[in-house]
């Protein structure tokens, strides 16, 4: 099993029109572009098809998608059980990031909280804050995550549509 | 009005034993490369299903711009009423462009298909088509199945 990546690169436009509705036209590129070369050919067609219509673009997206070409027999697992982390931001901001099905071994012996000792756990705080390959995460708004805040599960319930609920 | 590049995107998809999907996600700089950009998602990814007890069966790293003022869309704009674009392709498929709230303008004024038709003689409508058949920054769009878009087969107008 390994990760590979996807055929096609997917661009995609939202237009929004007077009423506020909006509407998405994709356009597909092979999968071998380089990444600064599908965004280059992004932003040109954009351009491109801005002129045929008379809503407003309001977002661009390149979606460069890698898949799992193997997926294994799925262990006992529940993706509504979340490992929530929250990070202070260097603007004072919090961030969250929610782990899918948090693995049990790594709560502490309330089952809630996060034990942020454990190895695997401390390698993912200190990719979050350090950074990871000379990458920092940041928050919405771009500021670097400076520290963790607090770790613990949680359960939430799924919302995707067409597939059952659990919790 | 200015269509601004937002932060990276980073997401994961993860699939539990009942099929159900949920993702997490991660912003990086906008100014962090896409390499580097690449190099992280592989990285977290591995991080990340390390304290998982399901299985991530994809990841997306989304490069993004976003308009700061939404305002703007003409009176006649409706993103119901759209542009499609029909190509044959290299392996004798079909796939199709749409182009929300395709302006009245662009659409034949006279003759049976009246308002229906897109107008393919109007410089704007074939340059769109010519970028997307011939390519555009060195880039030639496909189909689903990676397959080149050859030729406009059909462009008309439809209501969704």
């Amino acid at each position: 099993m390994s990760f590979t990546a996807k055929p096609v690169i997917t661009v995609t436009y939202t237009f929004r029109d007077n009423d506020g509705k909006e509407s998405t036209s994709e356009v597909l590129i092979p999968g071998a572009t380089t990444a600064a070369a599908a965004v280059t050919f992004a932003n040109a067609l954009r351009l491109l098809i801005v002129a045929l219509s008379d809503a407003v673009c309001i977002t661009q997206n390149v979606i460069l998608g890698y898949y799992e070409n193997a997926i294994p027999t799925i262990p006992s697992s529940d993706i509504e059980n979340k490992g929530v982390f929250l990070f202070n931001a260097a603007n004072g901001l919090k961030s969250s990031i929610a782990v899918p099905s948090i693995l049990e071994a790594v709560l502490q012996a309330n089952n809630q909280d996060i034990d942020q000792t454990n190895s695997d756990v401390s390698a993912f705080i200190d990719a979050m804050t350090l950074g990871l390959s000379g990458t920092n995460p940041v928050n919405a708004s771009g500021t670097d995550l400076t520290s963790m805040r607090e770790a613990y599960k949680q359960n939430r319930r799924s919302h995707l549509s067409g597939r059952t609920r659990k919790g | 009005m200015a269509l601004v590049q937002r932060t990276h995107l980073v997401r994961l998809t993860f699939r539990d034993d009942d099929q159900t999907e949920s993702t997490c996600e991660v912003n990086l700089a906008s100014g962090v490369d896409l390499d580097s950009a690449l190099t992280f998602l592989a990285g977290w990814r591995s991080i990340i299903a390390a304290l998982s007890s399901a299985v991530c069966v994809a990841s997306d790293l989304l490069v993004r711009l976003a308009e700061t003022h939404t305002a703007g869309a003409g009176l006649d704009s409706d993103v119901t009423r759209q542009g499609t674009f029909i190509f044959t392709t290299a392996a004798a498929g079909l796939a199709v462009v749409r182009v929300p709230s395709i302006e009245s303008s662009r659409l034949e004024s006279t003759g049976p298909y009246a308002g229906i038709r897109i107008d393919q003689s109007q410089a704007a409508v074939g340059a769109l088509i010519d970028a997307l058949t011939n390519g555009l920054a060195g880039v030639e769009p496909c189909g689903p199945f990676v397959s080149d878009l050859v030729t406009i087969d059909q462009a008309y107008k439809e209501l969704f």
